[in-house]
């Protein structure tokens, strides 16, 4: 069967895919988590699945709307949409399949309304404990925070969990102490520009672009304080700020008072194409944000060939490789000096144009095709979980390892077939596999497990390593390498849908391992459990 | 089995030359494990001891592998191996199974191994020691922070029950012990818990063939970052300590 694409068993009526979300991307404040569940739930749609996305009203938006083959349910304001989704939930259960349920903050406890039969994936877009104070008062944020940590524990147990970010997945484990699988998934980036770096129209000037909505946890106030600086030695520099939010008059007004006005522009929030012309004409991107479940405005930047700097902090560290894609200071440090220095190199319009490919070849791996698939195989397998129930204790390890497989290695005649839940990458020397819950030890097992033959595993050019941080973002760290065997630097993935290939990214791929065929490990993943329901 | 302690006036100028594998498993380690590693390294390379570090990642979120990395860039021998199954016994067995030098043996991260201590370990392992027990109660040992008194009590009533296990030991809990790798490996391999009360086991089986051990005053620092809950992990260790007990009697170890 495919990967993605629904079946209907005898519980045919189970069809509903509903993804949840507290607000949705028409939504007036949207943001990066909205854009994540909107192209989820046209992904998922296009597979054939009947999605439903449950959100909040907002006045100009109709309550009910059909937008790219799926439903947009919204009803609740801010704090009643939770209600609401819940007993949408509760009535409709029956006809539920499987719920992608959003974590910004607080989730929706589908698990409580659908029962312990349908699956339930928790997607976690970022950690919000410390800013829950930035927008309630001491007593309303420990509500919050429980909520957030205690009470989601206990509703989800062991649901597998999707963490948009290694900094979330670390918050998930250490601050929310969740039990459930959890698998870094990065989200996917619109499209990079089709322009190379050194073609863009970058401004004569200095610019600096910010990109992300006003809210207290951004600091954009720590930026506009260094900008007086940086006006004495760049006297023409100026700083587009793009984005809205209830903070605009606060800045304004900062603005105002620090008499930088004739040098920053407030946009506002702009469409795609007017807003990547703003950051196509900059020199860096910059944000002072205090923690990003995974930093869309990198993405974005990224896109155009424009470097960001920012602080060591969840997310942001995960989106941006050091001194390669853009710049990480450690928390505390002034920006003006460092703004000052990267300006003086980036005056050199080469060495802006080689971070500025980087920058692009970076972003180019993380597509929205890329990241419904590994969702949708998740999905699937836990579907397979609560169908076959393992014992719940031993929940599998957050060791992930990373196999690197020269091309040559591989026998023209094998199909390596890995986990559904495994990626698979065209690295510039070999296959590169991140072998997921696998430690460094039953790393050659899981490869002789997938096909790989014995003289292969023992030689010393296949590489097993633990994954870092960074691995399970992208675990082909070579951003450099220009000469791939097929080309594209998009990684390719094995295919699990052997019926109708649509899965499967047919590009970049080696000869050795263009093969379909259901994966031989993941039986009870795509197997329907529906078809064997008693 | 009579464990003798290393006492500071024995006259040993060893050959420090044979090397050391040693083991250091790591649970979200991010905080402490570049100083353990930084430091361990410079008081060994300074008395020209040659130690391998190997790093065995139990399931870390954090960032602790880049830790490792940050090391071994600065030209620190380390390497960073994984295992999945948790449990610090888990995780040295693995660590021990993949060194490879004449000596081998393992400690903590969060640096309350002092680095004389190692030096002084690997010198009566060249004096002919096969088993270096690190213990933070024999004498001239002792607590630079002292223990809170609810801990102190279980670490009692624990011990007392270890030790019929283990022989007179003073100390079977302290996370660093070192070995000679040919008469060890096979005693590792052997020992089936992998978590609290491993050590404890590992102990058995060096008493039951017949080892020379010996015991190694540490100074020893009670670290905020410990994990242990004295309730729950406490009794655990009691149920650990009854494993050990049948596994001792399951698989009597060779040469015993």
């Amino acid at each position: 069967m495919s990967v993605a694409r629904p079946q209907r068993g005898r519980r045919g009526a189970r069809s509903r895919l509903v993804i949840t979300n507290w607000r949705d991307e028409s939504h007036p404040k949207s943001g990066g988590a909205e854009t994540v569940c909107e192209e989820l739930a046209r992904w998922f749609a296009g597979r054939g699945w009947d999605v439903t996305l449950l959100t909040s009203a907002s006045p100009e938006l109709p309550r009910v709307e059909e937008r790219n083959g799926f439903t947009v349910r919204r009803r609740g304001g801010r704090y009643t949409v939770y209600l609401w989704t819940f007993v949408w939930l509760v009535a409709h259960r029956r006809s539920v399949r499987a719920v992608i349920d959003s974590q910004n903050g607080i989730p929706f406890f589908a698990p409580l309304a659908v029962g312990p039969r349908v699956p339930v994936v928790l997607l976690l877009h970022q950690i919000h404990r410390e800013l829950f104070r930035h927008y309630f008062g001491a007593t309303q944020a420990r509500v919050g925070q429980w909520l957030e940590s205690t009470a989601t524990r206990a509703v989800y147990g062991h649901r597998a969990v999707v963490a948009v970010s290694p900094s979330t997945r670390a918050g998930a484990r250490r601050l929310i102490r969740l039990r459930g699988e959890i698998f870094v998934v990065p989200p996917g980036c619109h499209a990079v520009s089709a322009e190379a770096p050194d073609a863009r129209p970058r401004s004569a000037a200095p610019r600096l672009v910010w990109i992300g909505r006003l809210v207290p946890q951004k600091r954009i106030d720590l930026l506009l304080e260094a900008i007086p600086v940086l006006l004495r030695e760049f006297p023409d520099l100026d700083l587009h700020l793009l984005g809205d939010g209830p903070m605009r008059g606060d800045l304004e007004a900062a603005v105002a008072r620090l008499g930088i006005g004739a040098s920053v522009v407030f946009h506002g929030a702009l469409e795609p194409d007017a807003r990547d012309r703003v950051i196509s004409s900059a020199w860096l991107s910059v944000t002072a944000s205090e923690s990003e479940g995974w930093g869309p405005g990198v993405v974005e930047a990224n896109a155009q060939g424009v470097p960001v700097l920012a602080y060591r902090r969840p997310g942001l560290q995960d989106a941006i490789r050091h001194g390669d894609t853009g710049w990480l200071i450690e928390e505390g440090t002034p920006l003006a000096p460092e703004i000052a220095g990267l300006l003086r190199r980036l005056e050199d319009r080469t060495f802006a144009d080689q971070i500025g490919v980087r920058d692009q070849r970076w972003v180019a791996r993380f597509t929205w095709e890329e990241m419904a698939q590994q969702v949708a195989r998740i999905v699937l397998a836990e579907e397979g979980r609560l169908e076959h129930p393992r014992d719940e204790r031993r929940s599998r390890s957050d060791l992930s390892s990373v196999a690197m497989i020269p091309f040559e290695l591989i026998p023209e005649d094998v199909a390596l077939r890995f986990r559904p839940t495994d990626r698979t990458f065209v690295g510039s020397d070999g296959q590169v596999v991140l072998l997921r819950g696998t430690d460094t030890e039953h790393a050659p097992e899981a490869l002789r497990r997938a096909g790989l033959p014995d003289r292969a595993i023992q030689d010393p050019a296949v590489r097993i390593t633990v994954a870092r941080p960074a691995d399970l973002v992208s675990p082909d760290g070579s951003m450099d390498a220009t000469e791939r065997p097929d080309g594209p630097t998009r990684p390719g993935d094995v295919p699990v849908d052997a019926a109708d290939g649509a899965g499967s990214a047919a590009d970049g791929r080696p000869t050795g391992m263009d093969r379909g065929g259901a994966p031989s490990t993941g039986a009870e993943v795509v197997a329907d459990p529906s078809d064997e329901a008693p | 089995m009579g464990v003798v302690t290393a006492s500071r006036n024995h006259a040993i100028s060893a050959d420090r030359t044979a090397g050391l594998d040693l083991v250091i498993p790591a649970l979200n380690e991010e905080a402490r494990l570049g100083a353990t590693v930084e430091e361990l390294h410079r008081v060994a390379d300074d008395a020209g001891l040659d130690v391998r570090f190997i790093v065995v990642d139990n399931g870390c979120v954090d960032s602790t592998a880049d830790v490792v990395d940050r090391s071994a860039a600065a030209d620190i021998p380390v390497e960073l191996i994984s295992c999945q199954t948790r449990g610090k016994g888990a995780a040295i067995r693995a660590g021990i199974r993949h060194s490879d030098a004449a000596f081998v043996g393992y400690c903590d991260a969060d640096q309350s191994t002092p680095p004389g201590a190692l030096l002084e370990g690997v010198d009566l392992l060249a004096a002919g020691w096969e088993v270096v027990i690190g213990s933070r109660k024999c004498a001239g040992a002792g607590y630079v922070v002292r223990q809170p008194a609810l801990r102190r009590a279980g670490s009692f009533a624990f011990h007392t029950a270890a030790t019929r296990l283990t022989g007179p030991v003073s100390d079977t809990q302290c996370g660093f012990k070192l070995f000679h790798a040919d008469r060890a490996r096979d005693l590792f391999e052997a020992t089936s818990l992998d978590g609290f009360a491993f050590d404890v086991e590992l102990l058995a089986r060096v008493q039951r063939a017949g080892l020379q051990a010996i015991e190694l005053p540490v100074k020893w620092t009670h670290s905020d970052g410990s994990t242990f809950r004295p309730l729950k992990d406490g009794i655990r260790s009691f149920r650990e300590l009854l494993a050990v007990h049948r596994s001792l009697k399951a698989a009597p170890a060779a040469g015993a």
